[in-house]
């Protein structure tokens, strides 16, 4: 089975395509049903992360700036926002994840909790800092703090299945 | 892995440039549906309505499961309620047949009943943390437009932020961005009702631009005034909790516990203004 999709990257990449569609519909759906303190965990940053960390190549950052957009889309507001931050968050894990990551979902874990840490700062930032809206210290207590947790939490359930669909 | 890092960097900043022309280009076009958003909306939204459904089931039996203690309570003071208002229905019953009547006799028509609504059920949430937005199930297809008022049978939902085919994205009020023109029923004091996000998740709302000796009171209905030609005259909107002096004293705000739980409302109605 595994040679098959060796010999035809395009399942790789078919299977990737997959995976961002059907976690984008969780995201705006189902996720909502599992939400604690007010906070749901973000898929869609997880999955960049992990692929990230998982390939190391070019496609980290199409994975990057897709799941971004996607996440622009349903969210309502000026498109492009979210697809920069996570082609910049592909781009970091590809930068910095050669010497540090050795295949561990306990590093993926790492990264996913520090890099959505710097996301949902500069969502805050851009979105309501700088327009007056909200304290920092109520945004970093009850969304950006909590928000990254749960995503770190997700990632020991979501890495494994990353890997295990997108990695041959 | 990447071996050449320079054409890492090249390709990233390509990337980066793409996509904040795309930033730019969504800026000015804002509220109008874009090709690609309706081609997505129209592939995602069946698929998202079936998982809409799903999520509130799981949604419901985490719920179930973590108040079952309060239930029996809930169903006791439940029950004394129904009692009351039925007796209330009767006799606001009475009251409506009066007031018809009196109508006709002076010839006034009713706005409300001239409402054209159409109802619609939310089938995706907002994917972050930070905003109140859902996706509802109608677009221009049946005729909803772009500022269209959306409420529930509770009161006041939100706005039609953008609209695609088949889709509408709404914008509820606790969101940051969104302001609301309102009016206290007991005395016709206006003020202006906008989203906070400190606020937000407990589902209520800051009331502003109140005279600093406003006779408000707790517990006031709180409805909309009119005013701003988005949000028809009298739809409720809450109920004010809390009263506030600002920072330098001359002026006061109130908290408002919105009359709709955002949390669980899943139908909501659009208000087609025909604009």
């Amino acid at each position: 089975m595994n040679q098959i999709f060796q010999d035809k990257p395009i399942f790789k990449y078919l299977l990737t395509a997959v995976l961002i569609f059907a976690l984008i519909i969780l995201q705006t759906t189902v996720v909502h049903g599992v939400e604690v303190f007010n906070v749901i965990p973000n898929l869609l940053v997880v999955m960049v992360v992990c692929y990230s960390l998982l390939h190391e190549d070019y496609s980290a950052l199409a994975v990057g700036a897709v799941c971004g957009l996607l996440l622009d889309v349903h969210g309502g507001r000026t498109v492009g926002m979210n697809a920069l931050l996570c082609t910049l968050l592909a781009y970091m894990c590809v930068c910095v994840s050669g010497n540090l990551y050795n295949n561990n979902s306990f590093v993926a874990l790492v990264f996913v909790l520090f890099l959505s840490m710097a996301y949902e700062l500069v969502i805050y930032i851009f979105n309501f800092a700088i327009w007056g809206h909200g304290s920092f210290a109520f945004a970093l207590l009850h969304k950006i703090l909590p928000g990254s947790l749960y995503n770190s939490l997700v990632t020991l359930l979501l890495y494994p299945l990353i890997r295990r669909l997108t990695v041959f | 892995m990447v071996r050449n890092k320079k054409s890492l960097h090249v390709i990233t900043i390509i990337i980066c440039a793409v996509i904040l022309i795309v930033m730019g280009i969504s800026f000015a076009t804002r509220g109008t549906s874009s090709a690609s958003g309706n081609v997505l909306g129209v592939v995602v939204s069946p698929v998202q309505k079936f998982f809409s459904s799903v999520g509130n089931g799981v949604s419901g039996f985490f719920g179930f499961v973590f108040d079952m203690k309060d239930f029996q309570q809930e169903n006791l003071e439940l029950k004394d309620e129904v009692n009351r208002l039925s007796a209330r229905v009767r006799e606001l019953e009475a009251f409506e047949q009066e007031n018809e009547r009196l109508r006709e006799m002076l010839d006034f028509k009713s706005t409300a009943g001239d409402r054209d609504m159409v109802g619609c059920e939310i089938i995706a949430k907002d994917p972050s943390n930070w905003f109140y937005s859902f996706t509802i199930d109608k677009g221009s297809d049946d005729g909803i437009q772009v500022n269209d008022a959306v409420m529930s049978g509770y009161g006041l939902v939100g706005r039609v932020a953008e609209v695609g085919a088949g889709w509408a994205k709404v914008q509820t009020i606790v969101d940051v961005n969104c302001s609301v023109g309102a009016m206290v029923s007991r005395n016709g004091e206006y003020a202006i009702i906008d989203g906070d996000l400190t606020l937000a998740d407990k589902g209520q709302c800051r009331m502003s631009a109140l005279v600093k000796d406003t006779g408000l009171v707790l517990g006031d209905t709180v409805v909309t005034s009119g005013l701003g030609e988005i949000f028809p005259e009298g739809i409720l909107i809450g109920t004010v909790s809390d009263i506030k002096s600002d920072s330098m004293g001359y002026s006061q705000y109130a908290i408002i516990d919105m009359a709709v739980d955002l949390e669980k409302i899943q139908e909501v109605m659009v208000i087609r203004s025909g604009r």
